[in-house]
């Protein structure tokens, strides 16, 4: 079975300037978040898979083949650049279908496949408007169009969510979301944590060219254990909730922030998460909330990269 | 890393481009070739252009003086050129500059492909006034015929050098007003230099000869059969320099 996309030692420099060091990735059917701070290399990393940039040291494979020399390998492949460029005077479905005919599809396929597209991304009524008046929200949308057209395995979204509205932003996470299932590889790089946090819980994060982490972003977490999590519980007794968390080996820390409300510390999240609903039974009472500020995306985010 | 549910990637990858017969390839090429002919063409300023040069040929055939041998010539060697500096140095580079170049290169399109279709769009848009005003130009029909043909390979020939500027120069406009002084000036001396243009061998295939008297074979043009093959050959150079280096450089569109 070919691996959807296989980077091994890719290196890329820019000068004296190392975008990319030594990276090693396999990405796998699904959606993955990629991750990093402006200047991390993400959209080296893309670009290098885009067969856009050849990498210095290393190999990229699509499919098993190479992206840059051998223009097969795009059949698999529909990027969304992070650029807002268009043949601006160009309605969106021309514009679109002629993409489209690149692939080798006949004139009356490639309209049909636009026009799809189209609808997919809830375009279909502005499918005749010329590129240079739509909003920058709906040439988002295109663009995400242009990348799923043809129907490609690999989809890349470079910072797909940029300008849309939160009402499109939602339907646009949907779609994406929709994009991984089945045998399909969808890899989003964006800045906002919570968008790809609502999209997939598999992440890669990249920080100065270097690979900093991938998987699960709770097993990613969970690896993290010299960095307790915080669980703040609310409850009608605290204070008698905090006595017998004492008592708990996991436990490092407890403080009461009001009567009704106790944050702990642990060293292991899913044990404490476990037991804090049985100490509650056992006091004959029940939990309202149970939050921990360090269990989400953006907290493994600052540990791992900023 | 993989997603617990994820199944397995068997689906198939449709034959590859180089796997496909060659019409398949070449019909890829003219399709986006006329794409940006016609993209180019809607443009004010391109549509600017065109009328204008087909303008000055028709207002010297009705008002100026000038012999239709002369108006082909002032056409061929002169706006022909002009033109394809415009419209063949851009290419590829104005796309890498607007940002729309990814577009392409992320299909199963081959990248000298796009470079040659783009230069056969530029060259598309060159002729179309070019030839236009030749054939208001001429008067012979004989004549029409042959300098329609030399014109189509000028507009290669030029098209292809400026394309291939166009793609390795980052300012390809002021080297490629040199080429248009260097066709000026060195095309009109006497002697062998002047066989260094292309212009001189465009006027030897339109029997342009204007040698006369002591000096005759000073100012003897080409013969035919050796204009052919050098604008064949350099129209060929061109554009095989272009593919390669489209194929095995790096033309990153900037942020």
């Amino acid at each position: 079975m070919t691996t959807p996309i296989e980077v091994r030692g890719v290196s890329k420099l820019f000068g004296l300037v190392r975008a990319l060091d030594e990276i090693d990735l396999d990405f796998e059917p699904g959606v993955t978040g990629l991750l990093g701070p402006n200047g991390s290399g993400k959209s080296t990393l893309m670009k290098l898979v885009t067969g856009q940039l050849r990498p210095d040291t290393g190999h990229v494979r699509v499919m098993g083949r190479d992206p840059f020399a051998d223009p097969a390998a795009m059949t698999a492949i529909g990027l969304c650049p992070e650029h807002d460029k268009f043949y601006e005077e160009m309605p969106a479905v021309d514009f679109m279908a002629a993409l489209v005919r690149l692939h080798g599809f006949g004139a009356r396929e490639s309209l049909d496949r636009a026009r799809a597209a189209l609808v997919r991304v809830d375009l279909e009524r502005a499918a005749t408007k010329p590129l240079r008046e739509m909003s920058r929200g709906m040439r988002q949308r295109v663009k995400i169009a242009q990348a799923i057209a043809h129907d490609p395995l690999v989809v890349l979204l470079d910072e797909p969510l940029t300008g849309t509205d939160p009402v499109g932003r939602a339907g646009l996470i949907d779609l994406v979301v929709s994009l991984g299932t089945g045998d399909r590889t969808v890899v989003v790089s964006s800045h906002v944590l919570h968008e790809i946090e609502a999209m997939t819980p598999q992440v890669v994060m990249i920080r100065y060219g270097r690979l900093r982490a991938q998987g699960n972003i709770r097993r990613l977490r969970a690896l993290l254990e010299d960095r307790p999590y915080r669980i703040r519980v609310e409850i009608a007794d605290a204070r008698g909730l905090a006595v017998r968390l004492l008592a708990s080996a996991e436990i490092r820390a407890v403080s009461l922030i009001d009567l009704h409300t106790v944050e702990l510390t642990t060293v292991a999240l899913d044990v404490t998460c476990a037991e804090l609903p049985r100490l509650a039974a056992s006091m004959g009472l029940s939990i309202t909330r149970m939050v921990s500020p360090d269990a989400d995306l953006e907290s493994l985010y600052g540990y791992l990269v900023s | 890393m993989t997603h617990p549910s994820a199944p397995p990637s068997a689906r198939p990858l449709p034959a590859p481009p180089s796997a496909r017969p060659l019409p398949a390839q070449v019909g890829l090429v003219l399709f986006w070739a006329r794409f940006h002919a016609v993209r180019t063409l809607r443009r004010p300023a391109s549509t600017l252009w065109v009328l204008a040069s087909v303008i000055i040929v028709v207002s010297l055939r009705l008002f100026g003086s000038s012999s239709a041998r002369d108006l082909v010539d002032f056409e061929v060697t002169l706006i022909m050129p002009l033109l394809a500096m415009l419209f063949g140095s851009g290419g590829l580079r104005e796309e890498v500059e607007d940002q729309t170049l990814t577009y392409a290169f992320v299909r199963p399109f081959d990248r000298g492909g796009v470079f040659v279709a783009r230069t056969l769009a530029a060259c598309a848009v060159v002729c179309a006034p070019v030839l236009l005003g030749v054939a208001i130009a001429a008067n012979d029909p004989v004549d029409v015929a042959r300098d329609l043909a030399v014109a189509v390979l000028g507009a290669a020939a030029y098209t292809s050098v400026f394309a291939g500027l166009g793609l390795v120069l980052r300012h390809p406009t002021l080297i490629g007003l040199g080429v248009l002084a260097w066709e000026q000036v060195v095309g009109g001396v006497p002697g062998f230099l002047s066989r260094l243009t292309l212009r001189a061998h465009l006027r030897g295939l339109l029997e342009l000869d204007s040698g006369a008297g002591l000096f005759s074979s000073m100012f003897r043009a080409p013969a035919w059969w050796v204009s052919l093959p050098i604008l064949i050959g350099v129209t060929a150079l061109a554009l095989a320099g272009g593919v390669w280096w489209v194929r095995h450089r790096e033309l990153v569109v900037p942020k």
